[in-house]
């Protein structure tokens, strides 16, 4: 079985160029040393059955394969709504006519399972999915010639159905693509004649899946709506995964990892909530933070704070952090709750705004003359060092030493509720006097002049 | 209607007031056709750019008087805009590099650069070179000075630089090194007057020599700014009196407020307080380093004589600070705290040594 299988694998699902990623397929799945488990490519049950069965009694050893069998397995599982499953159902039965090329686009932001879902309905109706996968490797095939990428992508679109499958014969087949090439982006009109072409001579409907990415993402660059009214094509658009559903899918994942990787992981109550609480609609990335956050490290604590997807320090927060210093005192030493390093680091590429925004604020929470001398004497030497501009190093080491400085010189910071205000701008500072005394002057001189320069006095 | 600074300012070189020797000397190296680039220098209101568009008019005759407003577009590597307004004629072009801030070496090259590259089309009659007038160098920071030393060298044969500058202290060794050195220095007391008395003339008024005297006395040798005070004082009050009130710049006035504040309380809220005035004085392009020296001159005033020397070092520190930096505000605030320190511990001594 395994051997026809590998066949499949082979002519199906994974046309022979996408020859990268069959092998980071294979240097994936055998270290596990573990037949491979395939479940979007056999859409024969019986297969696939017998791998769940398979699967369900081993342990599993590594992360891919974690992943893997954390997918959902049936509709119920899916993290789309009823609703939404309820559409792309009636697309497959209803809209696609066999022989007939028809379009579908499946858009929603990132990780809310338009792919996953997409496939596992598709199973459900016996249809095959065959993937465009973008090569990264360009190589040159056996003649020495270059194909290009547009070539490619539009042999995949009109060929790769035109010819039955000799090992399939039940179900039909449909293509999707979601990794576009790139030279399309730049050149849309290339994009449509294609579909137009696609919409010519294609035989099996095709399914477009588009990442949200605020406007400008590929939904409205490649199909914008007259186009998408031109062919008829359908549109899906997925909403991000509510928080009772992310709950369900956890306690289901959890009850996965929990019972066939224990040796890995270990899933506390405690750490699906601190997930769920940072959780922004993306189920992918969820999964991964529960993965991490629960994986067993011998020997080291593991602090369970702030994690999301790419942990970062609003500006906001981190002058609050700096302008209050909280200390852990530890016997005769101590040290600052927030490493003034990590708060650096944050910043390094905009040293400058950090700094105006500290020098803004810190006086806010100094309670002596003397402590505001140092940290404003401080925050003097620091603008010498970032305004440097010879030296990149520069900028980071005099956020780091004013930072460091404004938190070790503030020991005993006056509470208050103070918010974080803005710096004024003083960056269109003309310095020119002769022209400041002359406008003054005039002011003086003729009050109307002036008026039309708005100079206005300084008021005593 | 213009200013009288306007209208009454000397065309040519030949109708100087003061100087004269200089001004002979300035014809005969223009007369010769060439010159390297000139670093003019000397306090304000002491007639530099007079001098150096009488220069540009010898040179190129009154097609040089055709002046226009601009303004230039530029971009920093960071693709961050900037704009700046440009005053020029089809022989020179004149700019303030320091009024974009820190981003002035951008100015400096692009600027150079764009007017240098081409060459004149018709070379007979003209001069073979355009003329770039930059203004207020020393408030260049040292990366576009030292831009300007190499854009210097490399275009030298289809430009002249003039730098216009308050003291050379700011400039660079090699900058000065390659530019003819022309100081101008302040008019004397006497010969500001007697502008004064022939401006007052000229419009057919007339002025008690005692008051042409106080006010070339009150603008400190700057004839600029006697000139619009005589304008001022004109407007407030006609005929003259001897003894009538002559308008003193407000923000002189503003600083000496601010050193009270400093004095009467050294708390980081009086701080804030004062870092509120430093900003309203920044924003009303009052050049830094005379803040520095108002508030200098004002506080001491308060302290006796060991103090005086202390805060004078730590003021002459963050003035050193204050050039290397590109923030002027940290600096000043950084002197203010510093000496709210100091007054505050010899305030609590002496009252302990009182006790």
């Amino acid at each position: 079985m395994s051997g026809s299988k590998n066949l499949q694998k082979n002519k199906g699902s994974r046309m022979s160029w996408s020859f990268d990623c069959d092998v980071s397929e294979r240097d994936v799945v055998t270290p596990a040393k573990r037949p491979k488990i395939e479940t979007e490519v056999p859409s024969l049950d019986r297969v696939s059955r017998t791998i769940d069965i398979y699967d369900k009694k081993t342990h599993i050893n590594s992360l891919p394969a974690l992943l893997k069998a954390c997918e959902p397995q049936e509709a119920s599982e899916l993290s789309i709504s009823r609703q939404k499953q309820r559409e792309i159902y009636d697309w497959l039965e209803y809209k696609t006519i066999k022989s007939k090329p028809c379009a579908l686009i499946l858009s929603g932001p990132s990780g809310c399972g338009k792919t996953v879902s997409f496939k596992l309905l598709a199973k459900e109706k016996e249809f095959e999915c065959v993937e465009w996968i973008t090569p990264a490797d360009q190589g040159a095939d056996e003649n020495n010639r270059f194909t290009r990428q547009g070539d490619k992508f539009q042999d995949f679109m009109v060929r790769t159905t035109r010819y039955g499958s000799l090992f399939e014969d039940c179900c039909r087949r449909l293509l999707l693509v979601k990794d576009f090439p790139n030279v399309y982006f730049n050149d849309k009109d290339a994009f449509h004649t294609l579909l137009e072409q696609y919409f010519g001579t294609g035989k099996e409907p095709v399914v477009f899946i588009c990442t949200d990415s605020g406007g400008m993402g590929a939904l409205q660059t490649l199909f914008p709506p007259n186009v998408r009214e031109k062919f008829g094509i359908c549109h899906i658009s997925i909403n991000p995964v509510t928080q009772a559903v992310t709950k369900n899918i956890l306690k289901r994942v959890s009850l996965v990892f929990n019972t066939r990787a224990s040796h890995m992981v270990h899933v506390s109550q405690h750490i699906v909530e601190e997930i769920l609480s940072n959780n922004i609609g993306d189920i992918r990335s969820t999964v991964i933070n529960l993965i991490f956050a629960s994986l067993k490290v011998p020997n080291r604590q593991i602090d369970c704070e702030g994690r999301g997807r790419g942990e970062s320090l609003s500006l906001l927060h981190a002058i609050g952090r700096v302008t209050n210093p909280k200390r852990l005192v530890e016997g005769n030493s101590w040290k600052f709750v927030h490493d003034p390093d990590e708060i650096a680091y944050f910043f390094q590429t905009q040293p400058s705004t950090f700094a105006r925004f500290l020098h803004e604020n810190h006086l806010n929470t100094t309670r002596g003359i003397e402590e505001a001398t140092a940290a404003t004497d401080i925050l003097s030497i620091s603008d010498c060092l970032i305004s440097d501009w010879r030296d990149s190093h520069l900028g980071r080491l005099g956020l780091s030493f004013c930072i460091r400085g404004i938190m070790i010189t503030n020991n005993d910071p006056v509470p208050g509720w103070n918010p974080v205000r803005k710096p004024r701008n003083d960056e269109k500072i003309c310095r020119d006097l002769a022209s400041t005394e002359t406008l003054w002057y005039k002011s003086l001189i003729s009050p109307k002049l002036a008026l039309t320069i708005t100079f206005k006095g300084l008021g005593n | 209607m213009s200013l009288w600074v306007d209208k009454y300012r000397p065309t040519n070189l030949g109708k100087l007031d003061y100087h004269i020797e200089q001004a002979t000397r300035l014809v005969n190296m223009v007369q010769e056709g060439d010159f390297p680039h000139l670093l003019v220098y000397g306090p304000p209101g002491a007639g530099k750019r007079t001098r150096i568009m009488g220069i540009i008019k010898e040179l190129y005759g009154s097609g040089a008087e055709k002046l226009r407003m601009e303004s230039m577009n530029f971009e920093t590597p960071s693709r961050k805009k900037l704009e700046i307004m440009t005053i020029s004629s089809n022989y020179h072009i004149e700019v303030n590099p320091s009024d974009v801030g820190m981003y002035d070496r951008v100015v400096v090259m692009d600027l150079i650069k764009t007017v240098a590259q081409t060459h004149q089309l018709d070379a007979t009659g003209q001069r073979e070179f355009k003329i770039v007038l930059l203004t207020n160098v020393d408030q260049l920071t040292k990366d576009a000075q030292h831009a300007l030393r190499r854009t210097m060298e490399k275009y030298m044969a289809t430009c002249r630089i003039i730098l216009c500058a308050n003291s050379t202290s700011r400039v660079l060794p090699a900058i000065r090194s390659r530019c003819l050195g022309i100081r101008i220095p302040a008019p004397k007391i006497n010969e500001i007057t007697t502008i004064l008395e022939s401006i007052c003339k000229r419009e057919g008024l007339t002025v008690p020599h005692e008051l042409a005297i106080r006010i070339a006395e009150a603008s400190e040798r700057n004839l600029r700014r006697a000139i619009l005070m005589l304008e001022a004082c004109k407007v407030q009050q006609y005929p003259f009196t001897v003894n009538q009130n002559i308008a003193e710049l407000d923000w002189k006035v503003y600083i000496q407020n601010t050193a009270k504040l400093i004095i009467a309380e050294q708390s980081p809220k009086k701080l804030l307080e004062v870092r509120g005035r430093l900003y309203d004085l920044l924003t009303h392009c009052i050049p830094c380093d005379l803040i520095f020296k108002g508030l200098l001159q004002e506080l001491v005033k308060n302290c006796d004589l060991e103090l005086k020397t202390q805060i004078a070092t730590t003021a002459a520190e963050y003035e050193h600070r204050m050039h290397h930096g590109s923030k002027a505000i940290f600096h000043l605030e950084a002197f203010v705290a510093r000496f709210m320190a100091i007054y505050k511990k010899f305030m609590e001594t002496s009252l302990e040594a009182f006790m």
